[in-house]
């Protein structure tokens, strides 16, 4: 379901990959990932590849519920459909940056990303990268990245009809036409959901959760319907050999009904988002030497209502101009880019009267080195970037990465980063709340990975163990400030720590292909110092990070058929920062059923997937109630 | 073989790993409703909006020992999101579920439920204002509810057109913050008619009648209005003194000692203003010194301040004791986010 993309597996055959190839699982050379900007400078890295495959299996949801299952980014959301963010390694949704061909979709008001606003079937397939990238990309990459691949590669013309659980009807069409040197990709995707999704009405809020009038009694969710459409262009031009220029747009519409909290009354709330996202980029290649220039637009708009407060808008828009060179020499390659980026950004709070609109002006140097010695077995990196920030310079960004195969099967690989999160909007200019004198979040990364990795014939073993290190200060608290208000400070000095181990197993016997797999996380994510007097929260868990997570799924292949069970424990989440309230974990199974059908010269892909099938009861945010048993049925034509 | 080993250990590493993620252990402490009738002291904290942590404290002064939450454990059920305030009158105490809409009753000795009142949008303070009958303020509903008491429902709603926050009563009247506007309000409590209004400054959020029957009104101020501390004659409604803040300052929490004729207030430190001093104090009498005061009440039989530290919002509260001049007599963890304090007579 899930791909190690670890690091210089050159001794792996391309053979072997290629016969793994159309399994749940693929291993790919790391020249192959795809939807990596910068591909070939990420020495030292862990990456996990989420595949079509897993892709597949949620075609009627978003990004949000492809990593929850398949990865351990965990993921905080609200119920389905709902608002979801991301977070690893410790890390929140400011510190987890989404990527789209290189542009970081964090939202310039919260530094945030809605996963629920990326529709899985608008995707190829999605990369997590591991650790900071803070280098290539800048602010709000401290615990990782998630890369989404939107490919060129995509059928002729493919259709999708799709349904599940809770009133959820979808409809999508990808097609691709190459016109001589033109190549362009067409995508449609609208869905309808009344969400009215089951759950048990229940006090999960630990140390002394209580039943509550309702326990046992099974609700739906009311208030709680939401659409989606989604368009998404890519055109790409060939001028000749030498220059190739592209351009992609993704326009999306949301609207959702926000169902209350337990315990707290309906007040009828609605949020709309409108985005537009917009591409151009031109690449110029001649023998050993590149140069890419790149254009992003982004505009987001987002009206939020409800009975009580009335309307609420914002409104950014953002543009970047990146220009990038690349010099490939005998063993080793050098990169250098520069980046502008204005932001402009604003909220009006109408029945509050909370108004502010600002704008922010960023420049950027990096440029990354690496080289191989030892006939390749040690590959080096290293990297640097000086940013500014409104004409204010924010501390110099170093990085270092390495990479060396011990023994055929036997890699270790690992870096150490600067990072940093610049202070979002909403921080720094929230009506009489925000703080214009906030500093950046910033610190050091640390991660070392040992990877073993045996390919045969028939059998394929993969382990990689890895071991992190964080520290980042400055960390960013809202604060009471009186009356009522509060205020964003640099509170905290964060340690975050842990180990990450990954494994699969495949083995091929006929026709039949076996594949088990699993990812296990243990993570210390501490608050080590603060500005804060007597701060209970010294040496204790932050708030909604959990310190264990496993995902385990096993599947078996046969001819045109998979079935695949899927397993994932989410350990204990501390809700307060002295570690007195809890959420307890929980466990989820479910399977996907996939079968390919072929009828002329037409592949039909059925796909039938079951979540949580034992009726887990279960929140990850307090008072947002999870769904029961629930399932998708998916139709895939492609022609 | 070797690879079905390690397929092997991988397994048992999820087994082991899925079962040692080990909850703290706690127990909660329980005090039986009847036994004394012994003064106490009741701290409603917030919690987390959105989250139904609220959570009533209690400092039972028979056996000087403390009790972080009397509701949950004594009524098996949560007590609701957002614990804004609370008033006891006779023997019931009335508890503000600000974010819940209601207003959970409960015997202040026993702590036993006694029903709610429903229908609110989002209360903020409960005012006697009559027998059997009292006035809620509400952050939504620009407009002050009235209670009946006696049948546990809403019987009326006085339109206001603002955010409506602390009340004070005197005689018949009824003064009454507009917390998002340049205005108070004077309601006859018997007509439940609103009467009069009077210009104090944006963000008029406190209000209390001295010893000498002035009332208090503490603003919190705008960009264009400097939060502001009025004495006001009630006889002819009108500003006899305006002690003005400085601006982006924020002061909360008007308190009154005892006998009424001290003021306290939060505004980054804890300030003491006798009611008869020309000037406002050159300093507090407790600065703030990296806490985050948060909520401030007075004991009434020991003259005793209260100040709850709400630190990042998302702990427990540390409650510091003062003595009538700011010195430190001892402090105390509470619930999430405490606001208000309650003596129980």
């Amino acid at each position: 379901m899930y791909v190690l993309l670890l690091l210089p597996l050159t001794q792996v055959a391309a053979k072997d990959l290629h016969d793994a190839k159309g399994d749940s699982s693929r291993l790919l050379l790391p020249v192959h990932v795809k939807g990596v900007r910068y591909p070939g400078f990420y020495t030292g890295y862990k990456f996990l590849s989420l595949d079509s495959s897993a892709i597949q299996n949620h075609q009627l949801g978003n990004l949000s519920d492809v990593l929850a299952q398949n990865s351990n980014v965990f993921v905080k959301s609200y119920g389905p459909g709902m608002l979801s963010t991301p977070g690893f390694r410790g890390g929140n949704a400011n510190h987890t940056a989404i990527l789209w061909n290189g542009f970081n979709l964090q939202s310039a008001l919260n530094g945030q990303t809605d996963l629920a606003l990326i529709p899985s079937f608008l995707l190829e397939s999605a990369v997590v990268q591991y650790g900071s990238q803070a280098v290539l990309y800048g602010s709000g990459n401290i615990g990782g990245a998630v890369h989404l691949q939107t490919d060129m590669e995509t059928p002729k013309l493919q259709f999708l009809v799709g349904g599940g659980s809770f009133g959820t009807y979808a409809l999508g069409l990808k097609s691709s036409e190459q016109l001589k040197k033109l190549f362009l990709v067409q995508k449609l995707y609208a869905q309808q959901a009344e969400n009215n999704f089951t759950y048990y009405e229940e006090d999960l809020l630990q140390p002394y959760s209580v039943q509550t009038a309702n326990a046992g009694i099974k609700q739906r969710a009311t208030h709680a319907r939401m659409n989606t459409v989604a368009w998404l262009q890519e055109y790409q031009y060939a001028w000749n050999i030498k220059h190739q220029s592209s351009l992609r747009t993704w326009v999306q519409l949301n609207n959702r009904e926000i169902p209350q909290a337990l315990q707290t009354p309906a007040t009828n709330a609605t949020q709309n988002d409108r985005n537009v996202k917009l591409m151009f980029d031109h690449k110029y290649k001649v023998a050993s030497n590149e140069i890419q220039g790149r254009f992003g637009y982004f505009h987001e708009e987002l009206t939020y209502e409800d009975a009580l407060n009335g309307k609420s808008e914002s409104e950014s828009d953002m543009q970047v101009l990146y220009l990038d060179y690349f010099k490939q020499f005998e063993r080793s390659k050098w990169q250098v880019s520069g980046m502008a980026q204005h932001v402009q950004a604003g909220v009006n709070a109408i029945k509050t009267a909370e108004q502010f609109n600002r704008q922010q002006y960023r420049m950027a140097l990096f440029s990354s080195y690496q080289w191989t010695w030892f006939n390749t077995k040690l590959q080096q990196q290293i990297s640097g970037r000086q940013e500014w920030v409104d004409g204010e310079a924010i501390p110099f960004t170093p990085a270092y990465g390495f990479s060396l195969y011990l023994h055929k099967y036997l890699a270790v690989y690992g870096n150490v980063a600067r990072s940093y999160r610049l202070p979002s909007f909403n921080d720094l200019y929230w009506p009489q709340m925000g703080n214009i004198n906030l500093l950046p979040e910033q610190g050091w990364n640390e991660e070392l990975s040992l990877q073993w990795k045996k390919v045969k014939k028939q059998t394929t073993l993969n382990f990689t163990a890895t071991g992190y290190n964080k520290n980042i200060q400055n960390w960013i608290v809202w604060v009471p400030k009186g009356s009522g208000l509060s205020t964003p400070m640099n509170v905290y000095k964060v340690w975050s720590r842990g180990i990450e181990l990954t494994w699969l197993y495949q083995l091929k016997k006929g026709n039949f292909t076996y594949t088990a797999d699993g990812l296990h996380e243990y993570n210390r994510a501490t608050n080590e110092a603060s500005q804060l007097l007597n701060d209970a929260s010294i040496g204790k868990q932050l708030i909604y990070t959990p310190r264990l997570q496993h995902r385990a799924g096993i599947a078996v292949h046969y001819k045109k058929s998979s079935i695949r069970l899927q397993y994932s424990y989410t350990g204990l989440r501390f809700v307060s920062s002295d570690e007195l309230n809890w959420l307890a974990p929980y466990k989820l199974f479910g399977f996907g059923l996939n079968q390919k059908i072929h009828v002329l010269k037409y592949t039909a892909n059925l796909v039938f997937t079951c979540n949580n099938l034992f009726n887990t009861h279960y929140q990850i945010m307090v008072n947002r109630p999870m769904p029961l048993f629930n399932y998708q049925l998916t139709l895939n034509i492609q022609l | 073989m070797v690879d079905r080993l390690h397929l092997l250990i991988g397994f048992c590493l999820v087994l082991f790993w899925s079962a040692c993620d080990k909850a703290p252990q706690t127990t909660p402490m329980v005090i039986s409703g009847t036994d004394s009738n012994a003064y106490g002291f009741f701290i409603c904290n917030e919690g987390n909006f959105n989250w139904g942590n609220a959570s009533l404290s209690f400092y039972h002064e028979g056996s000087k020992k403390f009790f972080a939450d009397v509701y949950k454990p004594n009524n098996n059920k949560t007590l609701g999101d957002v614990l804004q305030s609370m008033e006891i009158i006779d023997s019931t105490a009335y508890l503000v579920v600000n974010n819940s809409g209601k207003i959970e009753m409960i015997n202040p000795y026993t702590f036993k439920s006694k029903g709610n009142i429903s229908g609110f949008t989002s209360p903020r303070y409960l005012l006697k204002v009559g027998p059997n009958k009292a006035y809620v303020s509400d952050l939504y509903e620009d407009a002050v509810w009235v209670v009946n008491l006696d049948l546990k429902q809403i019987s009326g709603k006085i339109s206001i057109g603002k955010w409506t926050e602390g009340m004070a009563i005197n005689g018949n009247e009824v003064y009454v913050c507009g917390r998002n506007s340049y205005y108070i309000y004077k309601i006859n409590c018997i007509t439940d008619q609103l009467t009069d209004s009077l210009n104090v400054g944006y963000g008029a959020q406190d209000a209390g009648i001295d010893s000498e029957g002035k009332l208090w009104i503490l603003t919190y101020g705008s960009s264009i209005s400097s939060p502001r501390l009025l004495r006001i004659n009630v006889q002819n409604f009108s500003i006899e003194k305006t002690y003005f803040f400085a601006a982006g300052t924020t002061p909360s929490r008007l308190n009154f000692s005892k006998n009424r004729s001290t003021l306290y207030w939060l505004n980054n430190g804890i300030w003491k203003h006798q009611c008869t001093d020309e000037l406002l104090p050159a300093g507090p009498i407790v600065s703030a010194s990296g806490r985050n005061f948060y909520g401030l009440g007075i004991h009434h039989e020991k003259g005793e301040i209260y100040a709850s530290d709400a630190k990042d919002f998302v702990q427990k509260s540390e409650v510091y004791r003062f003595n009538s001049n700011g010195e430190e007599l001892g402090k105390f963890l509470t619930g999430i986010n405490t606001g208000y304090f309650y003596n129980r007579p």
